[in-house]
């Protein structure tokens, strides 16, 4: 018995441990759900937010809204491919998080939209979210940039017309 | 009748010709092979583009708009690992990205949105002739939304859009098509192929 409860000690530090070392992409734990891997891209007017929400519950749970103090309107959409065509589709009545299940919120699917968002230099690293739950309430959680790892959020700062005389982003001027 | 033996290597050569496997591709193969539409448009450093010009460079067309938070900003990444798996082959393989959005996206807007993700792809915003123009030689679909949010300056609607990647060959002909939702996994060995020949 006592090894045993020294196992589950040892692990319970390590998690710890992990979650700790994970910082900001560590999930964010309220009552029954749980948030992971919440991240953003902040575009010029317009910015996307991703994230996992883990209900291991009994009960289905809805994402109903999102506050944030980082755009002027921040919006549940979903892309959707059909017949080859993208199209965008607001989903005012917003997610379901089934009982014992996940909500992903991924790139070309389920998304949380920004309409005029912060810069990713006021941003600093991380924009605040207010995830409201029909059965949980009120999540705060905070999204790390940038969502697209690809995306060097640098050149949006470049001043207009720079771009045609240097090179800052990748060493190679356009062709 | 004796055959020589280079009559029997000519047939044997034939033959094999013959039985030679069609290239197989992870991408729509488009056939025959027609040559691509032709494509002009001002590019983000304020050049005018011909896609004409390009012909000996593999070329992957694509639309879309600086607006959509989602797709397009996610394809773009799709692109810049392509390159990179790429490494110097990246150097005949034209990324052309297309502006379906010519209202808001301005050749400035453009200036700051495509070169953030590889300043190696091109940002096209085409007059509304030369756009009529690609969506009539590309078949593609266009439908503009309606604003709904009343911003002062710049409202925001939405434009559903054919998301298909087009790949023209370094002979300036429409060769592949892939859906939206392609990987870079399986586009990379198409565009090596075309870029091998």
């Amino acid at each position: 018995m006592k090894s045993t409860t020294m196992s589950r000690l040892c692990l319970s530090i390590a998690l710890l441990g992990m979650a700790i070392g994970c910082g900001q992409r560590a999930p964010a734990a309220v009552g029954e759900l749980e948030i992971r891997d919440a991240r953003a891209s902040l575009m010029q007017d317009m910015g996307v937010v991703y994230l996992t929400v883990v209900n291991p519950g009994p009960e289905d749970d809805r994402l109903l809204r999102v506050e944030t103090a980082a755009a002027r309107v921040a919006e549940t959409h979903e892309s959707l491919h059909e017949n080859g065509v993208v199209r965008m589709a607001a989903r005012p009545e917003g997610f379901e998080v089934p009982a014992g299940g996940t909500l992903e919120l991924g790139p070309g699917g389920k998304h949380i939209m920004l309409i005029e968002p912060k810069t990713a230099q006021e941003a600093a690293g991380s924009i605040p979210l207010t995830l409201h739950f029909e059965r949980a309430g009120a999540i705060e959680v905070q999204a790390v940039l940038p969502a697209t790892e690809e995306m060097d959020h640098s050149g949006h700062s470049m001043d207009h017309g720079e771009h045609t005389t240097e090179s800052t982003a990748e060493g190679a001027e356009p062709r | 009748m004796k055959l020589s033996r280079a009559q029997i290597l000519t047939a044997a050569l034939l033959l094999l010709t013959a039985c030679k496997p069609a290239q197989k591709f992870n991408g729509e193969v488009v056939e025959p092979a027609q040559p691509a539409p032709e494509l002009t448009g001002v590019n983000w450093d304020g050049k005018r583009f011909l896609l004409s010009e390009h012909r000996g460079k593999v070329a992957v067309v694509f639309f879309g708009y600086t607006y959509c938070p989602d797709v397009c900003p996610f394809t773009l990444a799709k692109f810049k690992q392509i390159y990179r798996e790429l490494g110097d082959r990246a150097k005949d393989l034209e990324v052309v990205f297309v502006s379906v959005d010519p209202q808001r996206d301005t050749v400035e807007k453009l200036s700051r949105y495509v070169p953030a993700f590889d300043r190696r792809f091109y940002g096209l915003r085409l007059e509304p002739k030369e756009l009529d123009a690609a969506t009539k030689g590309f078949d593609l679909s266009v439908q503009y939304g309606q604003p709904k949010h009343g911003l002062e300056t710049d409202s925001y609607y939405y434009v559903d859009h054919t998301g298909t990647f087009f790949v023209i060959d370094r002979e300036g002909r429409l060769r592949l098509k892939f859906p939206p939702n392609a990987t870079a996994e399986q586009m990379l060995p198409d565009l090596e192929k075309l870029l091998a020949v």
